[in-house]
């Protein structure tokens, strides 16, 4: 189709981070990063390897915090997970105190992958084990029974109550231990808020301030608070640094580590390179529901990362089209 | 300053303003009005409407509807009286028409919260199913019990009583329990509920127990009250019970809402039903002056939230 529309003159400008269709269809190649124009180059002077290595850049700070923890034992055990449209036989172990990084492409079945360990969306078959014990977790409320909290990607859809309080938000998930007898005890509740609030600094007016009137670094920050408060043994997060700025960033970081350190299993979907290499233990790829990498901190880098996301280290790239 | 402009920029204490301006313009036209005989009155004849409006509020909180309240009104109250009229004790009557309302109430929650048809199809079926049953039941007659042992609940201001208490009684349970908290919750933001591990289903179902229950009481009351019970029980008390939730500042797709805003709302409209007995204005226009002012209120309420505000 392409070649036919250029056999008869039309100058075609393709979008794609599909590597092989690129090598396959184009004359020249030009490389946008973070919005600007990297390069410009002939096809004929480009290999996966260069093209690669100008999309990703090399200008990686140490913005995260130093990491050597020894793995502890299998804390969740997943196996042949299968979902149809969304993944395909997907297995992993999570261990005890590991952050396990979710790499890949948007659309790669990463969200989808943790919803069903969540219980949102389950999974058709597979089996998924936390502690050894066989799980059939079919809903939140069965996931939150097996010390799973999930903090979904949506913040203002699947996150926060808008219209509700802070304190409301973030003891959402612990009413049961603030009430005394029927009543639930409003001191309790503003106590725990507020213990929150100072430990995840959130900037808040008063516990009585509605979350929709905070900024989105802070409605995050009460997002993790309404789970953290339940003592997850395993945390999975989705996307937590997206859309809020630098500060409220760095200080999620910490406390994932922190989380982590403390014996907390955490998952960490993240579409920002730098932010999985720079917190996980391990790195696993999805692409098109497949697992196509695993790397040990140390052994991958962006690069090795992005191949393993656009799959082309497997024979998956042209296979695209066929699965529709 | 800028504190008292938001107090009085809240729904419930506008509407409240709205009231004290209504009462003094027909004091002034008419002094009888203020009367406490006729301030009881109002109160009164707003009891049993008030506890259904508690009932329907309950459900719209939670992002639902419940327009069978009539109809379990209806069937508890005949239960009520039946059992009196047969010779039982009056408290196991009062045992078996609130726990008809419950029954009635969890079938209307079960198909709601496990089959999730959506509230209004299943309550506007049960509606007419609950109708069915009591025209099957009286066959066009009347229950009209003995009631001595029960005459002081006839007692206008026991009535009234029994509205505030329950009033201050849904409103502990909304504010200050588990269950409460989290009604407002999954009628706010149902997804970001259930994805915090809200038992959703459960919570669904309790709501419409609790409305089938508020509704017998409201039947209790009405049994008391009425000489006779007959199939027009709790006629289209449904749709009066909706307005005054509106009216009150409650959001008719379930997250917020206050119980002083019902309240205030179910005792606007009957001081006007009440003025319009003094104004000798014929009776059938009762429910079109009904709908006329909750079009007003809704919509000044629109206008006050397009306008810029709470500048926190």
């Amino acid at each position: 189709m392409i070649g036919r529309l250029r056999a008869r003159g039309v100058s075609i400008i393709y979008i794609s981070h599909h590597l092989k269709e690129i090598f396959r269809i184009a004359d020249r190649v030009t490389i946008l990063r973070d919005g600007r124009r990297v390069a410009t180059q002939p096809i004929g002077e480009l290999n996966a390897e260069n093209l690669v290595r100008m999309m990703v850049g090399r200008t990686l700070g140490r913005l995260f915090p130093d990491r050597d923890a020894e793995l502890g034992k299998p804390v969740l055990e997943v196996d042949k997970l299968e979902r149809a449209g969304a993944f395909r036989g997907v297995g992993f172990t999570l261990h005890k105190g590991e952050i396990l990084g979710l790499a890949g492409l948007v659309g790669a079945g990463r969200s989808e992958l943790a919803q069903a360990i969540a219980g949102i969306r389950p999974a058709a078959s597979g089996s998924i084990r936390v502690f050894g014990e066989e799980k059939n977790i079919r809903s939140p409320v069965a996931a939150r029974k097996a010390g799973i909290a999930y903090i979904p990607e949506d913040r203002q859809h699947q996150g926060l109550i808008p219209d509700m309080n802070i304190a409301d938000n973030i003891t959402m998930t612990v009413l049961k231990q603030l009430s005394r007898g029927l009543l639930l005890s409003r001191r309790e509740q503003a106590v725990w808020t507020r213990r929150y609030a100072g430990e995840l600094r959130i900037q808040l007016a008063g516990p009585g301030q509605l979350v929709k009137h905070l900024s989105g670094g802070n409605q995050q920050k009460c997002l993790l608070a309404k789970w953290i408060g339940t003592r997850p043994r395993i945390l999975i997060v989705d996307e937590p640094t997206r859309g809020i700025d630098v500060g409220a960033k760095t200080e999620i970081h910490a406390l994932i580590r922190r989380m982590a350190d403390e014996g907390t299993s955490v998952i960490l979907i993240s579409s920002e390179l730098p932010e999985v290499l720079g917190m996980c233990d391990r790195v696993i790829v999805l692409h098109e529901g497949h697992v196509t990498g695993q790397f040990n901190r140390g052994d991958a880098d962006q690069e090795t990362i992005l191949y393993a996301s656009m799959g082309t280290t497997r024979q998956a790239e042209s296979g695209k089209g066929l699965q529709r | 300053m800028k504190s008292l402009k938001r107090t009085l920029t809240t729904h419930e204490n506008m509407l409240i303003l709205s009231l004290a301006v209504f009462m003094l313009a027909m004091f002034a036209m008419e002094s009888r009005y203020l009367h406490r005989d006729n301030i009881e009155d109002i109160l009164f004849s707003a009891s049993i409407l008030g506890i259904v409006a508690m009932a329907q509020m309950v459900v719209i909180l939670s992002g639902g509807i419940d327009i069978s309240v009539g109809a379990i009104l209806a069937i508890s109250a005949s239960v009520i009286g039946g059992a009196i009229q047969a010779g039982l004790d009056p408290l196991v009557g009062i045992g078996l028409g609130l726990a008809s309302g419950m029954g009635l109430g969890a079938i209307n929650g079960g198909m709601v919260a496990r089959l999730n048809i959506p509230p209004i199809i299943v309550t506007l079926a049960t509606l007419n199913i609950f109708r069915g049953i009591i025209d099957l039941v009286l066959e066009g007659k009347s229950i009209a019990p003995p009631n001595e042992q029960l005459a002081f609940m006839t007692r206008p201001d026991v009535q009234i009583i029994m509205f505030f208490v329950t009033a201050a009684g849904v409103a502990l349970f909304l504010s200050s329990t588990r269950t409460g908290r989290l009604i407002y919750a999954i009628g706010d933001n149902p997804d970001a509920a259930e994805v915090s591990g809200v038992h959703m289903a459960r919570i669904r179902m309790l709501v419409y127990v609790i409305c089938g229950f508020l509704s017998s009481i409201a039947g209790l009351m009405y049994a008391t009250r009425n000489a006779n019970i007959n199939r027009m029980a709790g006629m289209n008390y449904e749709f009066i019970a909706i307005g005054a939730v509106v009216l009150g500042g409650t959001n008719l797709f379930g997250g917020s809402g206050k119980v002083r805003g019902t309240v205030f709302g179910i005792i606007f409209i009957h001081a006007i039903y009440n003025a319009m007995v003094i104004a000798e204005v014929h009776a059938t226009l009762k429910d079109a002056v009904t709908g006329l002012l909750i079009i007003m209120v809704v919509s000044l309420g629109m206008i006050r939230r397009r306008t810029p505000h709470e500048s926190t």
